[in-house]
C-alpha cells in the first residue's frame, strides 16, 4: 500500500474532423514521462463530437462500427457521440498499461470540423520518485 | 494518506454471451485493501468482454437485447459482434466504496460478460482501490 498521486498531462491531435486514430502509444509515452508506475489512467476528451473508445484497431472493424452508428440512426442527429465513451479508464502496473492484445485506445472524431483536438490524460496512483 | 490497492484476479469463463458474477470477489478485494472510503476500478483485459452493472433477475433479457442489437453475424470483421459490444458496453467500471462496502443495491450484481465462444477461458481482472 502506497500513497497516491495525481498528475494531468494533454496530447493534441491533429484530427480531419471525421477519423478514428490509434492514441495508445501517445498515451503510453506521456505516462512514461510522468513516470507512472502504479495506478488508473484516465483518458478524457472534452471536444464537441469525440470520444475516446477502446477496440481492436483493424479498418474492417472500425467499418463495421461506423456501420452500427449509421444503421442505428444516431449520424444524422450528432448525437452518436453521446453512444461511446468520452472517457476510459487504464490500469497501469510496472509502468505498463494492461490493456491485452488487441485492445487499442482510439481517439474518435465525428464533427466534421477539422483541427488540433485535445486529449486529457490523468495518472492517479503511485509515481516513480525523481 | 490516500492509499492505493492493486490486484490482479484471474476469472474462468465459458461463452459466448455467459454472464460472471464478480461482485463477491470484488468485495473481497476491500477488505483485503482495508480501505474504508474511496473508489473501485475494475477493468478486465481484452478487446472482446465486457464489465456491467445489471439487477439480478434481468440476465436473460439483457443478453437476448444484445444479440438483436449485435447480431453474432453481417459483419466485416470475423468477430465483430464481440468488439461492438466489449467497446459499447465498456471493459472497466468504476464503483464508490462507502464504509468498506461498494455503493451498489443488494439487488444488483457486478458481471463480467464472456461474449466469444470459449470453454475454461481465463480472463484477468484488474482491481485497483484508490481510498482511505
Amino acid at each position: 500500500m502506497t500513497a497516491l498521486n495525481i498528475k494531468t498531462a494533454r496530447i493534441w491531435i491533429k484530427s480531419p474532423g471525421y477519423t478514428a486514430e490509434d492514441i495508445t502509444n501517445y498515451v503510453a509515452s506521456v505516462l512514461k514521462e510522468m513516470r507512472f508506475r502504479r495506478g488508473i489512467a484516465v483518458v478524457y476528451t472534452p471536444e464537441r463530437d469525440c470520444n475516446i473508445i477502446e477496440i481492436e484497431y483493424e479498418p474492417n472493424l472500425l467499418k463495421d462500427l461506423e456501420s452500427l452508428l449509421k444503421n442505428s440512426g444516431c449520424m444524422d442527429s450528432s448525437i452518436c457521440s453521446a453512444l461511446l465513451s468520452k472517457s476510459i479508464i487504464i490500469p497501469v502496473h510496472n509502468g505498463s498499461m494492461l490493456l491485452g492484445q488487441f485492445k487499442k485506445v482510439v481517439f474518435v472524431d465525428l464533427s466534421r470540423d477539422e483541427g488540433l483536438k485535445e486529449v486529457i490524460v490523468v495518472g492517479e496512483g503511485v509515481f516513480e520518485v525523481s | 494518506m490516500v492509499k492505493v490497492f492493486s490486484k490482479l484476479v484471474e476469472i474462468k469463463t465459458f461463452g459466448p454471451m455467459v454472464l460472471h458474477p464478480l461482485r463477491n470477489i470484488l468485495e473481497r478485494c476491500i477488505k483485503e485493501s482495508d480501505i474504508e472510503n474511496g473508489v473501485l476500478y475494475a477493468s478486465v483485459e481484452g478487446a472482446t468482454p465486457a464489465l456491467v452493472i445489471l439487477e439480478r433477475g434481468l440476465e436473460s433479457l439483457f443478453i437476448n437485447f444484445l444479440t438483436k442489437f449485435i447480431p453474432f453475424t453481417g459483419w466485416e470483421h470475423g468477430n465483430a459482434y464481440a468488439h461492438l459490444i466489449s467497446t459499447l458496453l465498456s471493459t472497466n467500471l468504476v464503483i464508490p466504496i462507502e464504509n468498506y462496502s461498494l455503493a451498489l443495491n443488494s439487488s444488483t450484481e457486478v458481471y463480467l460478460l464472456e461474449t466469444r465462444s470459449v470453454h475454461n477461458h481465463s480472463r484477468s481482472v484488474t482491481v485497483e482501490i484508490h481510498g482511505v
